[in-house]
């Protein structure tokens, strides 16, 4: 069987858990794909070649195929206009290392929802995931709860139990990606890099004052919810979700 | 000035010159045939009557006497005969007034006095015949003139004159246009050619200058033209494959590393198994990156003129000691090597075993373990012959035309997971061809696949060696 499968981990609480199917032959690809797309909490299929990806595709459900145009067996065209003339909607987001307008066109006609060229970013990659799913009326929904505290991705709008705390914009940020991943322990440079952006140079020591500052805003009954893992980073945990036992 | 124009231009003043010279050499000719054999009628129709009327002639002072009967006597119808003594002054007949003012020679004065002239009376030329008179003595007594009026031989010249006009206007106008029409319909190819050159440097390669070949220098400069034209096509449109499939090869392991490194920044740096995951993943695209610019340049180097640096090889000693290292390149496998008759050939041994090794390296990828791969030589008619066959999967008969380009790779073969850089096969047919030798694939799909370089056993003259316009990226 050329297919894998790679779950997120058990203690996964995010909001956006989508069966993710990959059809690509490109290891170093599949590689990333499927470790982004797994960190991002998703669970992630892999098939390496089309005719296994059509298989795949027509005898499970997912939320959303990822495609390859090039691939062997049955190529990315071929696998789509299968799929959607035995009367799948799913939605179909194509890979291509072609830049010709032909191809996205081509690509487009045989029924995949968006298509994105090679090389891409992974946050490209997310948003046009979000996009394609918006559009089916899929869209991971934009209010996150957890606990008493709530964020509003669209109207970049944080409350406490029903009143709006005042956050600076990477207050919030900061805030939103706690959120989207309660429990994951988040270490400075990978909370630089996400608030900031990858070619941010500086000192860590900047996040531990904007944290600070966000802890002071939550106001008593949750600033300790925003956890210092001490030596790794920082973690968002309710009350009702006791931190082990430091080893 | 356009070169039809000049052409023709050319053409029309020749043609006139000569028309012109030739027709007034004609017009002068007959001319003087008519005026001399005129003069020679008249002199011969009055030498009988002047001597009946004269012999004998005791004395010059006879002739005063008789002058008026010779006189009557020569004067006819076209002919009026004067008489003169010695000394010029008339004795008989009436010498016009005009005649003597304007004289020009017909027949330049003989020995004994005879003379023909043309003289200008008004509108009138009259040719004047002069005869000397002698006593029978021998001395002179006087002389003869017969005049004529070339009213006859004047119209005749005269149409000549005309017809030699027309004639040379005929040229003319009918050179021009003949010329005209010759020399823009013998360059339209020429101006097509033009326009073509221009479509070319625009990069538009369609259409063909001689569809209707014509055998002339013209015609053959045009089927030239388009022979290099395709040529130029042909290497552009390989040229182009090569860029479009480079950068298709280029991008993939871009595309992972940018996506491996993105995923690692932005957490999974965070996990160490996932971070030393990702970390190894990004080093084997970076190594697939580094082996594909590697062969890149190896390509590259071997479009170079005179990469190969031949020497005396013993062929059967040189594929036994590589031997080893074949083996190497092709673990699992059961490599043997089919023996020829001894033969020495011109070759770089380096990059020969580099060739050798790549075709090896290849049936490897394209077989399964315990698989046979030969390895053999034979000396044949063209050179001699060297071979990779393997029992592998095959060569599908549409991939066979393509395999040698670079960066092709079959539909099967595609994944890097199989698939090598793509450049393999590319560089065997590189260096094949720096010896000035040739490469063919032979494979029926599932029988496995056999490849066959060719060597000449003589280092070839450059321009023997085949221009690999098809495959070769420059």
């Amino acid at each position: 069987m050329d297919a894998s499968s790679s779950r997120a981990g058990a203690d996964r609480l995010g909001p956006a858990a989508l069966r993710i199917l990959v059809v690509e032959d490109e290891p170093g690809i599949v590689e990333f794909l499927r470790a982004g797309l797994v960190y991002e909490g998703n669970d992630v299929t892999v098939a390496h070649d089309g005719r296994t990806g059509l298989r795949l595709a027509q005898g499970e459900r997912f939320d959303l195929a990822i495609l390859d145009l090039m691939l062997p067996e049955l190529d990315g065209q071929e696998v789509c206009r299968a799929l959607r003339d035995g009367g799948s909607d799913l939605p179909i987001l194509m890979l291509t290392a072609l830049r010709e307008t032909d191809d996205k066109i081509a690509g487009l006609d045989a029924g995949a929802d968006d298509y994105l060229t090679k090389p891409f970013s992974f946050d490209e990659l997310l948003a046009r995931i979000r996009a394609v799913l918006r559009r089916r009326g899929r869209a991971p929904p934009a209010l996150i709860h957890v606990g008493g505290l709530t964020v509003d991705l669209d109207a970049r709008e944080a409350r406490c139990d029903g009143a709006v705390i005042d956050l600076t914009p990477i207050e919030f940020s900061l805030l939103a990606l706690f959120m989207r991943h309660p429990r994951r322990v988040f270490s400075r440079p990978t909370l630089v890099n996400r608030i900031w952006g990858f070619d941010h140079v500086g000192e860590t020591n900047a996040v531990d004052v904007h944290i600070s500052n966000m802890r002071r805003k939550l106001g008593s009954a949750h600033r300790h919810w925003i956890r210092t893992v001490y030596g790794v980073g920082y973690c968002l945990r309710t009350d009702d979700d006791p931190v082990p036992a430091a080893g | 000035m356009p070169l039809h124009l000049r052409l023709t231009g050319l053409y029309v003043g020749l043609a006139t010159l000569v028309a012109t010279v030739f027709g007034v050499v004609v017009y002068l000719d007959a001319q003087a045939f008519y005026l001399q054999s005129d003069a020679a009628r008249v002199r011969a129709q009055a030498r009988p009557v002047i001597a009946r009327v004269l012999t004998p002639l005791p004395s010059a002072q006879d002739l005063r006497a008789r002058a008026g009967e010779l006189q009557a006597a020569l004067t006819g119808r076209d002919t009026t005969a004067v008489v003169l003594d010695r000394e010029g002054d008339v004795l008989a007949g009436e010498r016009e007034p005009t005649v003597g003012t304007e004289r020009r020679a017909v027949v330049p004065p003989g020995p004994d006095g005879e003379a023909s002239y043309i003289a200008t009376d008004g509108a009138r030329r009259v040719l004047v015949v002069a005869l000397p008179l002698r006593s029978a003595d021998g001395s002179l007594a006087g002389s003869l003139e017969l005049l004529t009026p070339l009213d006859l031989i004047d119209e005749v010249l005269r149409r000549q004159r005309q017809l030699v006009l027309s004639g040379i206007l005929v040229t003319v106008v009918a050179g021009t246009a003949g010329g005209l029409w010759l020399t823009t319909s013998s360059l339209a190819p020429l101006r097509r050619m033009i326009a073509r050159c221009s479509r070319i440097a625009a990069g538009d390669f369609t259409g063909r200058l001689n569809r209707t070949p014509r055998n002339d220098e013209v015609g053959q400069l045009a089927a030239a033209f388009d022979e290099m034209a395709e040529r130029i096509e042909a290497t552009l449109a390989a040229h182009r494959r090569f860029i479009a499939d480079a950068s298709h090869e280029l991008r993939t392991p871009l595309t992972a590393i940018s996506g491996l490194n993105e995923v690692l920044l932005r957490g999974g740096q965070d996990d160490p198994e996932s971070a030393d995951r990702l970390a190894h993943a990004m080093f084997r695209q970076v190594e697939r990156l580094r082996r594909l610019a590697e062969r890149l340049l190896d390509l590259a180097r071997l479009d170079a003129p005179l990469a190969a640096r031949r020497k005396e090889l013993d062929l059967g000693r040189f594929l036994w000691d590589l031997l080893p290292g074949a083996r190497a390149v092709a673990p699992g496998r059961e490599l043997t090597l089919r023996a020829g008759s001894t033969v020495v050939i011109p070759a770089d041994d380096v990059l020969l075993e580099q060739a050798l090794f790549d075709l090896v390296e290849n049936a490897h990828r394209h077989s399964t373990p315990g698989a046979a791969i030969e390895l053999g030589w034979a000396v044949v008619e063209s050179g001699v012959e060297i071979w990779v066959a393997d029992e592998g999967e095959g060569i599908a008969a549409r991939d066979l035309p393509r395999i040698f380009e670079p960066l092709y790779r079959s539909e099967r073969s595609r994944s890097s997971a199989t698939g090598g850089a793509g450049l393999g096969l590319a560089i065997v047919q590189a260096i094949v061809h720096a010896h000035g030798g040739r490469i063919r694939a032979e494979s029926q799909p599932g029988e496995g696949a056999r490849f066959v370089i060719t060597l000449p056993r003589e280092v070839p003259s450059p321009t023997d060696a085949p221009a690999p316009v098809e495959a070769a990226p420059a």
